[in-house]
């Protein structure tokens, strides 16, 4: 016992790893998590998100190039919070989320971009290269926080200025004419409850991005799966 | 005539998180040949997306050292050349190759790094990802390093079974070595800096020094095998590693 012991734990000493310094792709989700998403449609996600983390980290590329980031837009408050924080994918639990009240899809964006601009210092300090964020806004109903248009406004200028890349997507009974005022990209429309469709679609996009070289064409296509025309 | 040389040879090969994942057996394969002041060390790293990657890395390895520890040195560029198209033809012919022609070495897919060196002079011929580092001077961080090649994308590289694998084959010559390191990309990741062309200081040094006093080659690689296998090798990469060291002494 006490020889294997020895051999399992014999190591060659100095050995330093480097950290982690691929270029990131950081992606984050705003999910509205609303009381109309109880049921069914709070489940649907969930399972989505078990299968972004399961397909992020088969992902041998994208498992220690994209980070992940979800805030989840809900409460009675109108709140905004970080249900999971920055992480590398490889890293990445799926939270269990919960649904129930309002939908303060503003509060949420301006989180996500003031998220993002702290993280970009992060990468700065530490000498690490990242491609432009990504943030996916799902909802299926509409913003209800005061000052949404505000942030709504802060999104299209934070794309225009090259910071960020916002897709909106809207589920059944979301406001789309609301919902395209995020992006600058017209709002896609996700068919019945394929949240595990979108989600795979996502890892499999953000991971191709991941590895693209610098000003690749646009890698965002096949989204049949999920989307409805 | 001089004395016949022995090189002292480790290598370990480790299955990554990622194939351990789906209960599958590790893609990288390692072969090595000496004879008088001759060595010859070959690593591959067969494609994942590949159905009989490891068969064409095993192939390559076997294959290449077999033909070069005996080839005429003054023209190793050649019989290099040479080693990869007998390998090819041998694949062409292989059982599980429906097509019996190129077409079917797709499913054959693995990267080349290799190194034959003799009388103070080498040379890395390279396919692909992976590296080879050639260590001159200890004290002076001396090396000469075989660079990964990638694609457009950082997962796309190149393979010895491609129709134009020769606009890939890659030779990098070096002298006067005290040893010399192959590996495949998933040691490259923290052996090699970000802009892969230089060491991590704290990587392959320590483990050069440490193989080279330690002259129990079961005891040299069980070692260089943890140490592979730790949390933080795991982290930083989920593939596949394979590390084998030479001594040129």
């Amino acid at each position: 016992m006490a020889d294997t012991q020895n051999i399992s734990s014999e190591m060659i000493p100095y050995v330093e790893f480097a950290d982690n310094a691929n270029e990131r792709t950081p992606c984050v989700l705003v999910l509205d998590c609303s009381g109309s998403m109880r049921g069914e449609p709070i489940k649907q996600l969930n399972v989505g998100l078990k299968a972004l983390e399961k397909e992020l980290k088969e992902d041998i590329d994208a498992a220690s190039r994209v980070q992940i980031l979800i805030i989840k837009a809900c409460g009675k408050e109108d709140e905004a919070v970080v249900a999971s924080d920055w992480v590398d994918a490889m890293d990445f639990t799926a939270p269990s989320m919960e649904a129930g009240g309002l939908t303060p899809l503003g509060k949420a964006v301006q989180l996500a971009l003031k998220k993002i601009e702290d993280q970009k210092e992060l990468y700065d300090s530490c000498g690490v290269s990242s491609k432009r964020p990504w943030i996916f806004l799902v909802s299926d109903g509409e913003p209800t926080d005061y000052g949404w248009e505000q942030a709504a406004q802060e999104c299209l200028d934070a794309q225009k200025n090259k910071k960020v890349i916002v897709h909106a997507i809207g589920t059944q009974g979301a406001n789309m004419e609301k919902l395209a005022k995020f992006s600058l990209m017209p709002p896609k429309r996700l068919v019945g409850l394929k949240f595990t469709e979108f989600f795979l679609w996502l890892s499999r996009s953000v991971s191709c991005v991941s590895k693209a070289a610098p000003h690749a064409d646009d890698l965002l296509k096949d989204i049949d799966a999920w989307n409805e025309e | 005539m001089k004395n016949k040389q022995s090189f002292q040879i480790v290598a370990v090969s480790t299955v990554g998180a990622y194939h351990k994942a789906k209960g599958v057996q590790g893609q990288d394969c390692f072969a090595s040949k000496q004879n008088n002041h001759r060595v010859v060390a070959v690593v591959s790293d067969g494609a994942g997306s590949a159905k009989y990657g490891k068969i064409g890395a095993k192939y390559v390895c076997e294959k290449v050292c077999e033909l070069l520890v005996r080839a005429d040195f003054n023209h190793i560029r050649q019989h290099i050349i040479n080693a990869i198209e007998a390998t090819r033809d041998e694949l062409m012919m292989h059982r599980l190759n429906k097509t019996k022609n190129e077409n079917g070495l797709v499913d054959f897919s693995a990267t080349l790094i290799g190194a034959v060196y003799q009388n103070g002079k080498g040379v890395f011929f390279h396919i692909g990802d992976g590296a080879g580092v050639a260590l001159l001077n200890e004290t002076k961080h001396d090396v000469v390093i075989s660079e990964p090649e990638n694609g457009i994308f950082a997962s796309e590289t190149f393979f010895y079974t491609m129709d134009d694998w020769k606009d890939s084959l890659r030779f990098t010559p070096f002298e006067k070595a005290d040893s010399m390191f192959l590996m495949t990309d998933g040691v490259t990741c923290f052996a090699l800096k970000k802009n892969e062309k230089s060491l991590e200081k704290d990587f392959i040094w320590p483990i050069n020094q440490f193989l080279s006093r330690e002259k129990n080659t079961k005891k040299a690689s069980r070692a260089l095998k943890n140490t592979l296998e730790t949390a933080q090798a795991r982290r930083l990469s989920a593939d596949d590693k394979t590390l084998m060291w030479v001594s040129l002494k």
